[in-house]
């Protein structure tokens, strides 16, 4: 056997070696004391929901920005281009909800 | 499965069964220290507050390594923090140069006796370059050789934990070991000067004690 692959080895051997650790035993139950008031389903269902209506406000807002394009003309007096503007910035905040709905932490 | 673990005894049990992985995680990835069982405490804490949105698609268990890998990143951004306003020595290091966990291993008494007293010191050279190595390398590199190699994590618990594709954990995987390597192969050619040092220390030390 080469050093190398003699190292490599030693290497994975020392990766899987599990460092031994002292729980303490009174540590699951102080966690349980600890626990905050679970505020049960009815902020799962509503944020699923909240979430759908979002993803469904997205797809109506997109379908508004094509049935509008035809029509604008790019200049504040024309009110298909002022719209386009009001859905475009309603469909950026739509995103944003729903980037910070996935990007929080567990 | 989310009613029955939202009550407290139920949530102790939990914690009964998935506390030893979550503690060797945390002291792999984040060093040996009192700190670890705040941390496991947080870990806990935060897979109790998500509980409403558990969907049952992955394992309780592949659950807690993602929020124990959370949990570890988080403390390291605290670390690289509090070392800008501090001190310049790294502080993964510092916690493992002086032995840390490794005084107390789980070794296998059998696999130990069957080893000559050289193989063990190399062993125990390589195992104490191996953990300051692990300082250094990427956080995803690290979780990913932690989970594969010690938790003995497959490819799909990994992927599901860290919640990226199975390629990519290969690929970290991959790229783990071989900057690992270099790392180890560094620090053990590093070591033999060092115990120079060290010896030829000791003999000035002890020739200046002999004149005095």
């Amino acid at each position: 056997m080469s050093e190398n692959e003699a190292l490599e080895q030693r290497i994975e051997r020392a990766l899987e070696r599990r460092p031994q650790v002292a729980v303490p035993a009174v540590f699951a139950a102080r966690v349980a004391r600890m626990l905050p008031v679970q505020r049960g389903w009815g902020v799962g269902v509503a944020r699923s929901a909240g979430k759908m209506a979002a993803g469904v406000a997205a797809v109506l807002l997109a379908g508004a920005l094509f049935v509008l394009a035809p029509h604008a003309v790019p200049s504040f007096s024309s009110l298909a281009f002022d719209v386009e503007l009001v859905v475009l910035a309603e469909l950026a905040a739509v995103a944003w909800v729903l980037a910070r709905m996935d990007g929080e932490r567990l | 499965m989310r009613n029955n673990l939202t009550s407290p005894e139920a949530f102790e049990a939990l914690v009964r069964e998935h506390q030893g992985p979550v503690f060797r995680t945390l002291t792999r990835l984040t060093g040996a220290g009192a700190h670890v069982e705040d941390l496991a405490q947080d870990v806990f804490l935060r897979l109790y507050r998500a509980l409403p949105y558990f969907r049952g698609d992955s394992t309780v268990g592949t659950y807690l390594y993602r929020i124990v890998v959370n949990v570890a990143q988080d403390e390291w951004k605290r670390r690289r923090k509090e070392r800008l306003h501090m001190v310049s020595e790294p502080a993964f290091a510092a916690e493992d140069n002086d032995g840390g966990w490794m005084e107390s291993f789980a070794g296998d008494a059998l696999t130990e006796h069957a080893r000559d007293p050289e193989q063990r010191m190399s062993d125990a050279q390589t195992q104490q370059a191996v953990e300051s190595s692990l300082g250094e390398l990427a956080e995803t590199e690290r979780a990913v050789l932690v989970l594969y190699h010690q938790e003995e994590c497959s490819y799909e618990g990994i992927a599901a934990a860290l919640e990226m594709p199975i390629n990519t954990v290969r690929t970290h995987l991959h790229r783990g070991r071989k900057r690992l390597a270099e790392l180890v192969r560094t620090r053990l050619a590093e070591r033999p000067q060092a115990d120079i040092r060290v010896s030829k220390m000791v003999a000035v030390g002890a020739v200046s004690g002999a004149r005095r």
